[in-house]
């Protein structure tokens, strides 16, 4: 049984989320601080994170921030604002993906299902410049040695795109092997995700020589 | 009345004042000098017979004799003419006769004793004669004086004064013409602006015009007017957008409360999971009114980001109707691909999704059903187009069924309370935000057919 903390300030939305997660069989911590939430989250090592955007106090921008120093587990943020801009600051944050209110419960509990989904890696074992990486064993070092922390969607962004061989994939393919939505999902998780991918894997990520963008197509992978 | 630009007719009757007011200058300024010039002449001529009639009457009284010779010299000037009647006899420097030459209205003033000057025409030629009686010597003394050189000169004066006039009247016209555009040309920047605030554009203002103090104020009010439009319109969208966001988290545990309810639904008897069941259908109405409000507000305070990319419009259209069908758990007509099938077009897919999704439901809802879908890649733009079954559209609904909450009369006629009034409202804000036009029409033989119209896309963007 997967465990799932909620960082939620609303105690009827967290409350009634909690118990509908509970009767889809997760085993649910909720919290309705960020404080609280990161205090705990250490022992309680859950596997996956819902976090509401606007929160007293700490708000859920800075805990997806927190929450990734700590750990690698899939966060979804869930926004409330009418802007779209929330979710894009979300993501950027370290949030693997978002829902908006209002949501339907069942919509949730698909999308957290997508992401516990223990699905084998694409491909066992491969090399990106300088790293060397083994998904299924969420390793990614460099040659000499030293860890470069990846987070569970990155690591599968990355062999979804070392598996296609070099070949060019759309926004859609990615969406679709990575996050599990349809041709409708928002192209935006994939944007963000290389970008912070970059980060990680490039030697300058202004200049990428690995994952690079093909226009008006989508992305591949230069090993 | 046709109605004319303003600066052609202002040009119009500034030109014809500038003709007029100048020419009545000219003519005034030549018969002024033409007077003046016939004057002095006359009174010249005058003087020249005072004296020559002086040097005659001393002539004949010292008994000098040679009078012709005298009446020559007198004549310095070529234009003059001296004759002299001494004691009935006439003395003349000239072949003529006198009698002919001199009127005789001169000649019968004269004679009577009075000094007589007339301004007459002889043989074409105008001349000055005047008449001196000589009472010493019992005789008269009699002076022409030929006008045709101060005709002539007065000739000239008059081409000098009409070239002025020319001159001064065509410049005039030019100069006036050019302060007169430039005078109205803030007045045509600030139209051009007026024209496109009323058509939606309200980030534009009018330039205030540094020449003009009454454009200016125009401009100022115009621009106040419009400042203070745009601000109102954006707390009407702030305030539609702040009460959908408010009403999203009481709705959120709404939502997870019934769904909870109704994931126990086969614990309930038949009566409480009937209640159940209608009231998950009205909090997924509620639920979809506040996401549509939200997304309308959106739209309407610029906020919501676009995210475009380029896809094969034939493709987009399958999966879309392939996805809507699937989740909905509706039965679809396969799509109708004409025309080029390799057409592109620049789009936001979850945009373009719930612009089907809105039109299919609308057709699934209230008119029996799709007839037909269909994509079309033209030259320069695609085509997409729902057709359905209903009795279609009446004409004074055509226009107004894109309007927030406006319901066709079938709606009102089925009783319908599941929609929100806000789906084709939405379907027209999306489309125009990826710069298409939608349309509905009439389907033959039976039917309205919704047509969403976007350019096609470019495959170097």
């Amino acid at each position: 049984m997967s465990r799932i903390v909620i960082i939620e300030d609303d105690s009827r939305i967290r409350e009634s989320v909690a118990q509908g997660l509970r009767d889809a069989d997760f085993v649910v911590e909720d919290f309705p601080t960020a404080e609280l939430a990161l205090e705990a989250v250490m022992r309680y090592e859950p596997d996956l994170a819902l976090v509401d955007i606007m929160l007293p106090g700490m708000d859920g921008i800075e805990a997806c921030r927190e929450l990734r120093q700590l750990s690698d587990i899939p966060i979804i943020v869930v926004s409330a604002r009418g802007d779209t801009d929330d979710v894009v600051r979300g993501l950027d944050a370290g949030a693997d993906d978002y829902v908006t209110k209002p949501f339907e419960l069942p919509e949730l509990i698909a999308r957290i299902r997508a992401h516990l989904r223990r699905r084998p890696a694409a491909i066992n074992r491969f090399t990106v410049g300088d790293l060397e990486v083994i998904p299924d064993e969420g390793i990614c070092r460099t040659r000499d040695g030293q860890d470069v922390h990846l987070t569970t969607t990155e690591l599968r962004l990355l062999g979804e795109l070392a598996a296609s061989n070099g070949k060019v994939l759309s926004r859609e393919d990615l969406l679709e092997r990575v996050w599990g939505y349809d041709y409708f999902g928002d192209g935006r998780l994939v944007d963000v995700h290389i970008r912070r991918l970059r980060l990680k894997v490039e030697p300058d990520a202004a200049e990428p020589q690995h994952v690079v963008t093909v226009r008006g197509a989508g992305y591949k992978l230069i090993p | 009345m046709r109605s004319r630009r303003l600066s052609s007719r202002l040009g119009l009757l500034s030109t014809i004042l500038l003709v007029a007011v100048t020419g009545i200058l000219a003519v005034v300024a030549f018969v002024g000098v033409r007077g003046i010039l016939l004057h002095e002449r006359s009174a010249s001529a005058l003087r020249q017979a005072h004296v020559g009639a002086a040097l005659v009457s001393n002539n004949v009284l010292t008994g000098g004799g040679n009078l012709p010779a005298l009446l020559a010299q007198i004549n310095s000037s070529s234009d003059t003419v001296s004759q002299a009647l001494i004691f009935g006899s006439w003395e003349s420097v000239t072949s003529l006769h006198p009698a002919q030459t001199i009127p005789l209205t001169v000649r019968a003033g004269t004679l009577a004793g009075h000094v007589t000057s007339l301004t007459t025409s002889w043989q074409g030629h105008s001349m000055v004669a005047v008449g001196i009686p000589l009472t010493t010597v019992n005789g008269s003394y009699f002076l022409l004086d030929n006008l045709d050189s101060l005709n002539h000169e007065l000739g000239n004066i008059a081409l000098v004064i009409a070239l002025g006039w020319l001159v001064v009247t065509v410049g005039g016209i030019v100069l006036m013409r050019r302060q007169l555009s430039s005078a109205l040309v803030p007045l045509e920047r600030a139209s051009a602006v007026v024209r496109a605030v009323a058509h939606g554009d309200t980030s534009q203002r009018i330039a205030p015009a540094a020449s003009t103090r009454e454009i200016d104020s125009l401009a100022q009010n115009f621009n106040a007017m419009v400042d203070s439009l745009v601000a109102q319109m954006q707390r009407d969208a702030n305030f539609a957008s702040d009460v959908s966001h408010e009403l999203r988290s009481p709705l959120t545990s709404l939502t997870a409360s019934v769904d909870r309810l109704a994931a126990r639904r086969d614990r309930l008897d038949e009566d409480s999971g009937q209640l159940v069941d209608s009231l998950q259908r009205d909090v997924a109405t509620f639920s979809g009114l506040v996401t549509d409000l939200l997304e309308l507000a959106q739209s309407d305070r610029g906020v919501d980001h676009l995210v475009l990319d380029e896809v094969n419009v034939h493709e987009l259209m399958d999966r879309c109707v392939a996805h809507i069908s699937m989740r909905d758990g509706v039965t679809l007509p396969a799509v109708t691909h004409d025309g080029d099938l390799d057409a592109t077009a620049v789009v936001d897919r979850r945009r373009f999704e719930r612009v089907m999704t809105n039109l299919i439901g609308n057709a699934v809802k209230y008119a029996g059903g799709v007839s037909e879908l269909r994509v079309q890649g033209d030259d320069h733009s695609v085509r997409f187009s729902v057709a359905d079954l209903g009795p279609g559209i009446a004409d004074e609904d055509r226009e107004r069924i894109f309007d927030r909450f406006y319901r066709g009369q079938s709606a009102f006629n089925r009783g319908d309370t599941t929609g929100t009034g806000l789906g084709l409202a939405l379907v027209l804000a999306h489309v125009q935000a990826l710069g298409g036009t939608v349309t509905v029409e009439n389907h033959s033989p039976r039917g309205a057919v919704f047509v969403i119209s976007l350019p096609r896309g470019s495959a170097t963007h």
